[in-house]
């Protein structure tokens, strides 16, 4: 075995395990972004139809496909390959993805979530599973969780004595819940050496995988989503010299046609300071001002085109900048 | 955090479209925890992985999180312990020969000659109650009430930390019974 190829398995080893959050967030990614047709079929899911539950399979197959099955190109970099790597030894299962789509409300738009947010969190949970399976449970885990769940129930045991009664159901697999157990381990436990430096995002990990409350529970509950699920976190927090790119974005803006910018203004700027949608792009019968101007569907698919539009654009006009 | 503008909402969404090859996980965690702490700055091709990668914005997202909750955790666990050092002014020291020792509850501070050369020394020691709360990673700076950094740095493992670069013409005697100070502690 050449050394490159002993770097390559290091290296899908440390994806599969200390880097695994990037392996799943690069997966996850991947797959959203092309999950646009499996999302209408959930939605229009009826249960008990076998041939949209065997569209839904098939389409499924597609997008794994499409975001992790590709074949290499060969500009990639050591770390890509590997990433790349470690995500086929944790391919989803297709029949579980598949009951677990078709199962959940916000996926089939029956709550108020976002089906892509949804569709991220149930990824998350997956390929958590998958990756656990393929690795058991080692003895340090076990005293991990062990750790982690005495946090846990001592959080919960001061909340129900402040407050007279228990969390709300879906509360210890909260992000609120995560952060309070990680503040508790730095004030208490900072020295542990098996938690003192653990990270939010793997306490995160052991519930999703030991937890049984927080393995069941996949359907998001309005109340208690992740923030950073489905939706880009780093952009509130970005180095100022990043968000140069806003200053880009403004410019593509005018670069839309007007039907599109309307909608962008409607959006994103609020409808009393945007110029309505013109008239004749109404549909019959749809009020004449801002947003309700069109059915909140066809309303979406421009916002979301327009969003594609503005991302080519944006995407050179960064590459003339230089970013 | 405060709201977001129109712009950052549309931007957010608008990189949230982005596909990922995978080029983001060459944004290392460790890189993101030095840039956050301060110790360091994002290369031109770091900035270009965060704006073209998802994946690296969501490394930069979680590595500002736990950043923001092991400060929450400093600055509980300094309230806990009725430790105040972003107040703690030291009364200016009256005068006297080397070393000069000011003295807080907290942690004192130390100025005498270097032996090799004409500088000084100047070394900041804390006291146990203060020592057990600050790790080894955090950075402390004595600042007089001129806003002059006086000393900067991580604790050795005796809880101290020298400073060889006096920030003043006039020698310590004469500053010392000019100045208070007050200890500031970054998580790092």
């Amino acid at each position: 075995m050449s050394v490159a190829d002993t770097e390559s398995d290091q290296l899908i080893e440390l994806y599969l395990t200390l880097w695994w959050r990037k392996t799943r967030n690069a997966i996850i990614y991947r797959f959203v972004h092309r999950a646009g047709r499996l999302l209408e079929l959930v939605g229009d899911f009826t249960a008990g139809d076998q041939e949209q539950r065997a569209n839904i399979d098939a389409e499924i197959e597609r997008v794994l496909t499409l975001a992790i099955g590709r074949p290499w190109a060969a500009h990639m970099t050591l770390r890509q390959r590997a990433i790349w790597s470690a995500a086929q030894h944790v391919c989803p299962d297709r029949s579980v993805l598949l009951k677990m789509l078709t199962t959940d409300k916000a996926i089939r738009r029956l709550s108020n979530v976002e089906p892509e947010r949804a569709l991220s969190r149930i990824l998350k949970i997956h390929l958590d599973a998958r990756r656990w399976e393929a690795r058991g449970l080692t003895e340090h885990e076990a005293r991990v969780w062990a750790k982690l769940l005495r946090v846990s129930k001592d959080l919960i045991q001061e909340y129900q004595s402040a407050h007279g009664y228990p969390p709300a159901p879906g509360y210890r697999c909260s992000p609120e819940h995560f952060k309070k157990i990680r503040l508790r381990i730095l004030r208490n436990a900072q020295d542990d050496a098996r938690i003192g430096r653990i990270k939010l995002h793997t306490i995160e990990e052991y519930f999703g995988r030991l937890c049984e409350e927080c393995r069941e529970l996949v359907s998001l509950e309005p109340g208690y989503e992740a923030p950073a699920d489905g939706e880009d976190a780093g952009i509130a927090i970005l180095p100022s010299s990043v968000k140069k790119a806003g200053l880009l974005l403004e410019k593509c803006i005018d670069c839309l046609d007007e039907r599109l910018r309307d909608v962008i203004r409607v959006a994103y700027y609020g409808a009393s300071t945007a110029a309505p949608l013109r008239p004749e792009q109404l549909k019959s019968g749809a009020e004449q001002c801002g947003q309700e101007t069109l059915a909140k569907g066809d309303f979406e698919r421009l916002r979301k085109e327009a969003l594609r539009q503005l991302r080519e654009c944006l995407k050179g006009r960064m590459s003339e900048a230089g970013i | 955090m405060k709201a977001k503008s129109a712009i950052e909402r549309l931007l957010g969404d608008v990189l949230a479209l982005q596909d990922e090859d995978g080029r983001g996980a060459e944004l290392a965690e460790e890189r993101v925890r030095h840039v956050l702490l301060r110790r360091d700055t994002f290369t031109a091709d770091e900035e270009n992985i965060l704006v073209t990668s998802p994946l690296a914005r969501a490394t930069y997202a979680e590595v500002f999180e736990d950043v923001q909750i092991e400060r929450e955790a400093l600055r509980h666990r300094i309230e806990i312990a009725g430790i105040e050092p972003a107040t703690s002014v030291l009364l200016a020291a009256s005068g006297g020969a080397y070393p000069m020792v000011i003295p807080s509850e907290d942690f004192s501070v130390t100025v005498r000659s270097h032996p090799l050369s004409e500088g000084w020394v100047i070394t900041l020691t804390l006291r146990d109650r203060f020592r057990q709360i600050i790790r080894s990673e955090d950075v402390l700076a004595l600042v007089d009430d001129q806003n002059v950094t006086w000393l900067r740095g991580q604790i050795n493992s005796y809880g101290e930390i020298h400073s060889y670069d006096w920030p003043y013409d006039q020698t310590p005697v004469e500053r010392m019974q000019r100045s208070g100070f007050a200890l500031r502690v970054q998580h790092g």
